[in-house]
């Protein structure tokens, strides 16, 4: 079972089989969370998501569907459900009261960034986390197309099929958010990089 | 002398950091702000190499899997019955029936109360009623799932891709 491809495990699942699920679980697992990790800082709605995409794994292989390339169709699914939910959240605090409490933080973790970047330190340490809360800065397109390229090793067709966008904009769109993290990041420009 | 001016150089570096373009390489050598452009690129990966590695909390791992199991051992349902996905129209169908139905009763009502006190001829009136009623009558078919003459459930392709499941 273990040497069969992302493919045929999933056709197992859908036969029914639960312990293919067990080898995707592991293959998957950890690389779902650590793009999941990284996109977003709310810890609970990392962890709720997490556990929403496998049960949508699960769902998908009960209606007995078909799926051609497992690894760009799970982070689609990544990606699609992350966007989905960002965008019902941003609905939710616009009709809702009680809607500032995580606009204040955001935009208190905005502006601590902004005012102490612990620019006058080169470690390594520094710039990480300074890159972590440049990278969560960047809108979340950018942010994806820059974690799908990067952290998962996606082509820009790849991403660009992921996300229903055509390849040049998924180029675009990448150039952009590289630009935008050196613009946030000006201060580790050059040979202070180690 | 640099061959080619440092923005193309820097476009190709980004899409591309390990190119081996000779002009690539040739600009590099004699342009420091380059160099520097593409040690920070070279950061920027190994950032998200470091990141890649984010370790999932056992906690999470093991709670998902046990939920997916309890998930995967439910009763599951045959291939072949289709989830019931339009809960909305059948909905639509029903508060339709039951506003057709009520409409077409006021409507006998105030006509048989009517045709008893005057003279007046009804047959107009008659027939914009029961025109209306057979138009609320189908009401509820062209709202339903099966309607070919109104799209009210669009297939997106993104979206299906997305909300799958």
């Amino acid at each position: 079972m273990q040497h069969k491809t992302d493919e045929q495990l999933y056709t197992h699942l859908k036969n029914g089989d639960d312990a293919a699920f067990g080898i995707l679980y592991e293959k998957y697992g950890q690389k779902i969370f650590a793009y999941l990790s990284v996109l977003e800082s709310d810890k609970e709605l990392v962890k709720d998501l997490y556990q929403e995409i496998w049960l949508r794994l699960i769902r998908h292989a009960r209606t007995g569907k078909n799926i051609k390339n497992f690894r760009p169709w799970l982070f689609a699914v990544v990606s699609n459900l992350y966007r989905d939910t960002l965008r019902r959240k941003k609905l939710r605090r616009l009709f809702s009261w009680k809607s500032d409490e995580s606009g204040h933080e955001h935009s208190e973790r905005q502006q601590g960034y902004a005012l102490n970047p612990e620019s006058g330190t080169w470690s390594t340490e520094g710039f990480s986390s300074d890159f972590e809360r440049a990278l969560l800065q960047l809108p979340v397109r950018q942010k994806q197309i820059f974690i799908l390229k990067h952290m998962l090793g996606f082509k820009y067709e790849e991403i660009g099929s992921m996300l229903s966008i055509a390849t040049g904009t998924c180029k675009a769109t990448y150039h952009k958010s590289v630009l935008k993290l050196r613009k946030a990041l000006a201060d580790y420009e050059g040979d202070h990089l180690k | 002398m640099h061959i080619m001016n440092c923005k193309t150089i820097r476009k190709r570096l980004v899409f591309d950091i390990n190119t081996q373009e000779e002009k690539v390489h040739l600009h590099l050598t004699a342009c420091p702000k380059c160099r520097a452009f593409k040690k920070q690129l070279e950061a920027f990966s190994s950032e998200m190499e470091r990141l890649a590695d984010r370790s999932l909390p056992a906690e999470l791992a093991q709670h998902t899997y046990a939920r997916c199991m309890a998930e995967l051992q439910k009763s599951s349902r045959p291939a072949s019955q289709p989830a019931r996905r339009h809960g909305f129209a059948e909905r639509v169908d029903a508060a339709a029936l039951v506003s057709t139905l009520a409409v077409a009763a006021t409507l006998v009502l105030i006509i048989s109360q009517l045709s008893g006190e005057s003279s007046m001829d009804f047959m107009p009136v008659l027939g914009i009623i029961l025109q209306n009623t057979i138009m609320l009558l189908l009401a509820p078919l062209l709202l339903s799932k099966k309607n070919r003459f109104i799209p009210i459930y669009p297939k997106n392709k993104r979206f299906a891709q997305g909300r799958s499941g």
